[in-house]
């Protein structure tokens, strides 16, 4: 069977590791990832991929485009972008926030089914992150609100269910989450000492 | 209220494009300008050709080679408002100028002694078998590329043997100077001023003296969008010869250049910007200074209106880089690029 090589570059190490994950599955003996910013010019001719997969949020793209260009560096890629008959795809891969340069030669159907594989772990990865700090989001939250429910039963020498209770009656008449009434009055205990 | 995207990089001449969106200027003409920050030149062209944004600030060679399909894909842009000429600089690595000083005094007073001085450097590191030097530009079709080749071309360097081009994106600039991966770089403002900043290199020639008046950015649309026919896209020129002129007049120099360094813009020192729209520059850790009247320009002179001799312009330059096998049809197209019909019809 033909070795073939893919490089990561992605400033998420967990990210990569998904992505890498994905391509060992389709075949590829040998998958290199790249974070730092500097060492792409170094490495890639070393490297000679067969197919280069950079998220969009990274600058070294440029680079990427000049090498498979112009530079004799590296073999002659092409891109999926070429291929305009699947124009959903690549909306779907920018929409993702991936992108994939292919040397020339590898078989399309493969190709179409790598990038594919990209955008389906992007997209997995971005909704794991955003239930991530959803979560985080959430414990801030609990401990804001934990903190506020303090100082009103200090204030009002009150317990704390009847403290929880004010909270959650104010937040409703204002129209406001608890969470957003127990910033404020954390902010306004620590303004006033 | 129409909406329109438009995509930019943080770069110094971006700002009309900004001053539209942020000073009321796009307001007055009946349009809400979403503005979305990008990193690479390639993002901007991928998302402009799948219609993530409907107009995007562009490098002129990058509009010419993605009409002419020389990068990834054919997809045919139209330029319907120049944004800015010139703005660029080369800034070398404090050893490679501190190298060139040592060839004789005042290598580094005047662009021409730099360059003659840098042919000596580069033909003695070949006598000596050293390693070639290396220069980044930021993109392969770009003015920072072309200006490489004629500085270097000055000294007698012929850019496709003595030395080597790459391409790095200005925020990692500094850092492969300091990794000693490139010894010089040519990159749009504030770039070069940052470098002088942090002490990591000289700026030793301007864009503005090696190609006076050199068409830099565009802001280019699809051939096929309703910015090109309909009523759109003379309102949004009319919003950006308006905002040209206000990026251009000295008096709203401190304003704009505190707008763009805002976080949610540049996220960068409002005194650089302000250096680098002034055209006061600071060359090297010493404070040796530089004055370009024109170094960087918005508006005035019928800058603003498309000429399609700057698409003939950038094509020379392209057949010159061996970036395109030189031909007829090429040519026209390259031109066609430059369309005066948007702009034409905005003052109609």
């Amino acid at each position: 069977m033909e070795q073939l090589k893919a490089l990561i570059v992605d400033e998420s190490p967990i990210r990569a590791a998904i992505i890498e994950e994905g391509l060992r599955e389709a075949g590829f003996s040998e998958v290199v990832r790249l974070d730092t910013t500097v060492r792409l010019i170094a490495r890639i001719g070393e490297i000679d991929p067969d197919i280069v997969v950079i998220d969009l949020a990274n600058p070294q793209r440029d680079t990427l485009e000049q090498m498979f260009l112009v530079s004799r560096l590296v073999k002659r890629p092409i891109t999926m972008f070429v291929d305009q008959s699947d124009a959903d795809q690549t909306r779907a891969a920018i929409e993702a926030g991936v992108s994939a340069y292919v040397v020339d030669g590898l078989r399309r159907d493969r190709v179409k089914n790598i990038v594919e594989m990209c955008v389906t772990r992007f997209r997995a990865y971005a909704r794991l992150e955003g239930e991530l700090s959803q979560a985080r989001n959430a414990l801030e939250d609990r401990k804001t609100i934990d903190r506020a429910k303090a100082i009103v039963m200090k204030a009002r020498g009150i317990g704390e269910e009847e403290a929880y209770a004010l909270l959650r009656s104010t937040a409703m008449n204002k129209k406001k989450r608890i969470a957003e009434i127990a910033r404020s009055i954390v902010t306004a205990s620590e303004l006033l000492g | 209220m129409i909406d329109i995207r438009i995509g930019y990089l943080p770069l110094t001449d971006a700002a009309s494009l900004i001053a539209a969106a942020d000073f009321g200027f796009a307001e007055k003409e009946g349009l809400r300008i979403e503005l979305q920050r990008d990193v690479s030149w390639a993002n901007l062209r991928d998302k402009l050709i799948v219609g993530h944004i409907e107009a995007a600030h562009m490098l002129a060679p990058l509009a010419v080679a993605t009409t002419l399909g020389l990068g990834q894909l054919r997809t045919a842009l139209r330029a319907i408002f120049v944004l800015s000429a010139n703005g660029n600089a080369i800034t070398l690595s404090n050893a490679l100028a501190a190298e060139v000083a040592a060839v004789r005094p005042g290598a580094l007073d005047s662009y021409t002694e730099t360059a003659l001085a840098l042919g000596g450097v580069v033909a003695r590191r070949r006598a000596e078998g050293l390693r070639p030097l290396t220069f980044a530009a930021v993109f392969p079709f770009s003015s920072h590329t072309y200006l490489l080749r004629r500085f270097l071309a000055l000294g007698g360097v012929d850019s496709t043997i003595g030395v080597e081009i790459v391409v790095v994106p200005p925020p990692y600039m500094v850092d492969c100077i300091d990794k000693g991966l490139i010894d010089g770089f040519c990159v749009g403002s504030p770039w070069n001023s940052l470098a002088v900043d942090q002490g990591r290199g000289v700026i030793v020639a301007l864009g503005s003296e090696l190609m006076p008046d050199a068409v830099e950015k565009v802001l280019a649309v699809q051939a096929g969008s309703s910015l090109m026919t309909g009523p759109a896209g003379p309102k949004l020129v009319r919003a950006l010869d308006a905002a040209s002129r206000f990026v251009a007049d000295p008096e709203q120099r401190l304003r704009l250049s505190e707008a763009l360094a805002r976080p949610e813009r540049f996220d960068m020192s409002a005194e650089v910007i302000g250096r680098t729209l002034s055209g006061d520059l600071i060359l090297d850790a010493d404070g040796r200074t530089r004055h370009a009247a024109r170094f960087i320009r918005f508006a005035g002179e019928g800058l603003n209106r498309p000429d399609p001799a700057t698409g003939s312009l950038v094509y020379g330059e392209m057949v010159a880089a061996g970036q395109v096998k030189p031909g007829a049809e090429g040519a026209q197209t390259a031109a066609q690029v430059f369309t005066r019909e948007v702009y034409d019809r905005s003052f109609a």
